[in-house]
């Protein structure tokens, strides 16, 4: 019995002597390519907001936008001093407010890095003459929740960059609604109006 | 009666004979010499892959693998989109081009009954930082329990709890995470890396 517990102490020594080669430590190869991305912004004007034929009232103020609410996406609208509602376009009101013609929205293209969040912001109220003003309204782009607030004397909407393809570069074409307003004046002429209102775009 | 003297002396005879042949025996025995079953090991089975990952002018960057699906998010602090899967950036310039990332995958292997930490040191080069998160099991016995990880001055450190019978395998996929500070600026090309994995025994 002795003899047999020799023994077996012998092999249960030599099978612990390989236990030398057991693996504990590992490195785990980690790699990253860190890139320093250029914010790149840019909007380009592809058409202008075109309120078509507008009437000046001698009689009242009129105030005309060129808005997207869906199909048709344009309507012209005029709104007397009398207050009464706006109007799809090519009506008259009993004050002399009204037009004639298709409105048609501003286009612009926006190009901005994808999942960025950009900054529309204009200032409000241009000031063309003592009888005229225009402003800009909504910006919007198909498909994308976009939200708009007044902050100090800037109107800011925050547009989120968005990409159908996955690319690092958005290419998107936004809509933006245009305000005008002709305050009245004794004798109204004819006249052509070209306003240019400025917009900043900005991460 | 004549007899009994006969055999009395055939017996002394045989007993004479005897104890002149024995005194020393030889006894046979055996023993088939095998390796030993390692009590625990492991090994790399996919090493990690963030791919191209940007760097913020100001915010820090984070850059973390889930565990269990391998999707690699972004994040940053003060971005109302959390953790973003998506390709692109967020507004603090954190963010990753479409490359394929691959989250690390590591095999264990330990006897039944036995108990053990797992050590993982974050490894730091310029503004990356690298570290071990969450472990998933992806596949196997099942019977390997690895537990939180829990960290503590860039050692991120794993219970591990073996159980079923016998020899236990299991893959486990971990969230890996990559911190990009906004300085210094990286060397051109890739950042390359190891991450030292351990088993201490208690």
């Amino acid at each position: 019995m002795k003899l047999f517990n020799n023994l077996s102490s012998c092999a249960l020594a030599l099978i612990f002597g390989g236990a030398a080669a057991a693996q504990t430590t590992v490195d785990i190869p980690i790699s990253a390519d860190i890139i320093v991305p250029t914010l790149s912004l840019e909007v380009e004007v592809l058409q202008g907001a075109n309120l078509g034929s507008v009437a000046r009232s001698s009689e009242a103020r009129c105030t005309y936008r060129v808005r997207s609410d869906g199909e048709p996406a344009e309507w012209l609208e005029a709104l007397d001093a009398s207050g009464g509602d706006f109007n799809a376009g090519n009506t008259f009101g009993k004050l002399g407010c009204g037009s004639i013609g298709t409105g048609q929205l501003a286009k612009l293209r926006l190009s901005c890095v994808t999942g960025t969040a950009v900054e529309l912001a204009h200032r409000g109220t241009t000031y063309v003459d003592e009888y005229t003003d225009a402003s800009l309204g909504e910006i919007s782009a198909e498909g994308v929740t976009s939200e708009g607030y007044w902050q100090g004397a800037e109107y800011i909407t925050f547009m989120p960059c968005t990409s159908s393809d996955g690319g690092l570069i958005s290419v998107m074409e936004l809509s933006a609604e245009a305000y005008l307003v002709l305050h009245r004046h004794h004798s109204p002429t004819e006249q052509r109006l070209d306003i240019s209102m400025p917009l900043e775009v900005r991460y | 009666m004549k007899t009994t003297p006969i055999l009395g002396l055939a017996t002394a005879a045989f007993f004479g004979l005897s104890a002149q042949a024995q005194t020393t025996a030889d006894l046979g025995a055996s023993a088939q010499i095998i390796a030993p079953p390692q009590p625990a090991s492991i090994a790399v089975i996919r090493n990690a892959t963030f791919g191209r990952v940007a760097q913020a002018p100001i915010e820090q960057c984070w850059y973390q693998f889930d565990p269990q699906t391998g999707a690699l998010s972004t994040w940053s602090y003060g971005t109302s989109t959390g953790y973003d899967s998506s390709l692109g950036f967020n507004e603090d310039g954190c963010g990753r081009e479409s490359l394929s990332p691959e989250a690390p995958i590591i095999s264990l292997s330990c006897q039944s009954g036995t108990v053990f930490l797992l050590n993982a040191e974050q490894q730091n080069l310029g503004p990356a930082s690298f570290s071990l998160g969450y472990g998933a099991e992806m596949s196997g016995s099942g019977d390997i329990a690895l537990s939180d990880p829990e960290t503590t001055s860039g050692l991120t450190q794993y219970s591990v709890n073996c159980g079923g019978s016998g020899t236990v395998e299991s893959d486990f996929m971990f969230g890996a995470t990559l911190t990009v500070e906004p300085n210094p600026k990286p060397e051109p090309g890739a950042i390359e890396a190891t991450i030292p994995l351990e088993i201490i025994f208690e």
